[in-house]
């Protein structure tokens, strides 16, 4: 079953001008990840506001957990079903503790007390920030915010979350630290997710990978396929993720290895 | 332009029940012509050092001496308003910083506050978004119609206009897609190789990007420097990547988990895919029969 069906859709941001997206049409399973890639101005961060009807397409159609975006009454449900992660983490913080931040979206839904504090302690302690609930936000790490960033979309309970570059601004390891809690949410509680990225590492451990180029997709399929024709991904602004480059410079020089598209990957078929 | 730093401290609200020793007897030289690095983890002190480095703080003890200039405690805000001149700052997103109606007026800007007449700042200004690649033609749009990669450079164009000896960069390519990555590097390099005693400064999160540029690393931590040297120095001390506190480029991260029964791993210290590629080919090759 599809999460977000998107068909025909396209959208520019003024009239007369270029379209944004050019008929773009795709979906998102029930607990799939997939990958939005392209490079800066491709159009990939747009298709994000138009899955969770911050956007609304000009022609086609975008159906959010079965509902139409276009439909104004159908706004405020789409977007607690299909939660976003914005790039900036200071960009997406309001309250003033942590778990006041988390409770948010659940006291604009009306969600009664009792429930909300048990679901603000879930989501809280499913993201690893335990014993953080009283802490300022503001004086937290970079990977600190998108985490509760995160746990705020999580308490929501959403079938699906859209991650706009949500890991670009963060040091290294804050930036694994988080893609595995996105992986764990996905894996662990079938949570689709869409990340919007350009991001290679990440886009590798996604099921699904889609390219845009100029605002139409020009790719799509399992990154390790996608990973095979380098020249298209270099075409849209892109570059293999760098284990597999090293895989490749590593088969030049003679060296036996897999196509590795990972780390782990590389360095295990290294240490046989 | 060399910077120097003299057993630099400093303290936020001091005397205060709030107070915070951001900064802890720094001392520490950047060589004229050189590309820097200050490294360091969220709070180790690096962007207190760079707010004084650009003259928006003075030290609370000790002195930072830029191209003639020295600035203490006791600095006047006119000392600081001179040093400034000097160095150019690029903040993070500096596009959201641009608020002019053209974007010639807003790279004019800067030229103008120092004094320049509207001729003078106006070369200027086209001289910087030329090195920027900004064609003329968009000098008299406004810079909110430029796309989000103009807008960057249009930014830049008002800090380079400023004609600095020093560049300090905060994050500069936070963002952006590998292509625009690689761009924005080879605009600070070109400006840097101009003139010989030009020097870049950056703080910055991305390993990759400090092991591939930088000549020099300041790696901070609790406001003091833990120790600093170049790229290969660093990352063959095995104290500091053991203790966490020097985080791995991507390739490095590859070469430290390669390991055998037989065979120690690899030193860590190539940068580039075809450095590493080099390094592991022959890593793996040890102790293999000639073929």
């Amino acid at each position: 079953m599809a999460v977000i069906e998107a068909e025909g859709v396209t959208f520019s941001y003024n009239s007369g001008e270029t379209p944004a997206l050019h008929d773009i049409t795709m979906s998102v399973e029930k607990g799939e990840w997939v990958a939005v890639t392209g490079h800066n101005g491709s159009g990939k961060s747009t298709l994000a506001r138009l899955f969770n009807s911050l956007l609304v397409p000009q022609q086609g159609t975008i159906r959010t957990c079965g509902r139409n975006t276009a439909d104004p009454a159908e706004q405020v449900r789409i977007r607690r079903r299909a939660g976003m992660v914005f790039q900036h983490p200071d960009n997406q913080i309001v309250a003033p503790t942590v778990a006041d931040d988390v409770a948010f979206g659940l006291e604009n839904a009306g969600v009664p007390a009792p429930e909300m504090k048990q679901r603000v302690e879930h989501a809280i302690g499913r993201l690893g920030l335990t014993g953080l609930e009283d802490q300022e936000p503001h004086r937290l790490s970079g990977g600190q915010k998108q985490r509760v960033a995160l746990a705020g979309v999580l308490a929501l309970r959403p079938e699906v979350i859209l991650l706009d570059e949500a890991t670009s601004m963060l040091d290294p390891s804050a930036r694994e630290d988080v893609r595995r809690l996105m992986k764990t949410l996905c894996r662990e509680e079938g949570i689709a997710l869409v990340s919007v990225t350009h991001d290679m590492t990440e886009a590798a451990e996604t099921d699904r990978m889609i390219v845009l180029d100029q605002g139409r997709i020009t790719a799509e399929g399992s990154p390790r396929s996608l990973f095979q024709d380098p020249a298209r991904l270099e075409e849209a602004g892109l570059r293999l993720p760098v284990p597999l480059q090293l895989s490749l410079a590593l088969q030049a020089r003679g060296i036996q290895v897999p196509e590795a598209v990972s780390e782990e990957e590389l360095v295990n078929a290294l240490c046989r | 332009m060399q910077i120097t730093v003299t057993n630099v401290s400093y303290t936020y609200m001091p005397g205060g029940p709030f107070a915070v020793e951001a900064l802890r007897d720094v001392t520490v030289t950047f060589a004229s012509g050189e590309t820097h690095a200050i490294i360091g983890a969220t709070g180790s002190g690096k962007s207190t050092l760079l707010q004084l480095l650009n003259g928006l703080e003075k030290p609370s003890e000790g002195s930072i001496d830029a191209g003639g200039h020295t600035i203490t405690a006791d600095s006047r805000q006119k000392d600081l308003f001179d040093l400034r001149r000097h160095i150019g700052m690029v903040f993070q997103f500096p596009e959201q910083q641009l608020f002019a109606e053209t974007v010639l007026e807003d790279v004019m800007f800067g030229p103008l506050n120092y004094g320049d007449d509207r001729e003078t700042a106006e070369k200027k200004a086209y001289r910087a978004l030329e090195k920027t690649g900004l064609p003329p033609s968009l000098a008299e749009r406004s810079p909110f119609t430029l796309s989000g990669g103009q807008m960057r450079r249009a930014a830049i164009a008002g800090v380079l206009a400023l004609e600095p000896k020093l560049l300090l960069l905060d994050e500069p390519t936070a963002g952006l897609d590998p292509d625009g990555q690689e761009e924005i590097m080879r605009l600070f390099s070109e400006w840097q190789q101009e003139e010989a005693d030009r020097t870049l400064l950056l703080i910055t999160h991305d390993m990759n990007l400090t092991a591939r540029k930088a000549d020099h690393i300041v790696l901070m931590e609790s406001g003091r420097v833990r120790t600093e040297g170049t790229p290969s120095s660093l990352w063959t001390r095995e104290d500091l990547i053991e203790e966490g506190v020097l985080p791995l480029p991507e390739t490095s991260r590859i070469l430290a988990g390669l390991c055998t029964e037989s065979k120690a791993p690899p030193a860590v210290d190539a940068f580039t895919v075809e450095d590493a590629a080099d390094r592991i080919a022959s890593w793996v090759r040890k102790g293999e029969p000639d073929a």
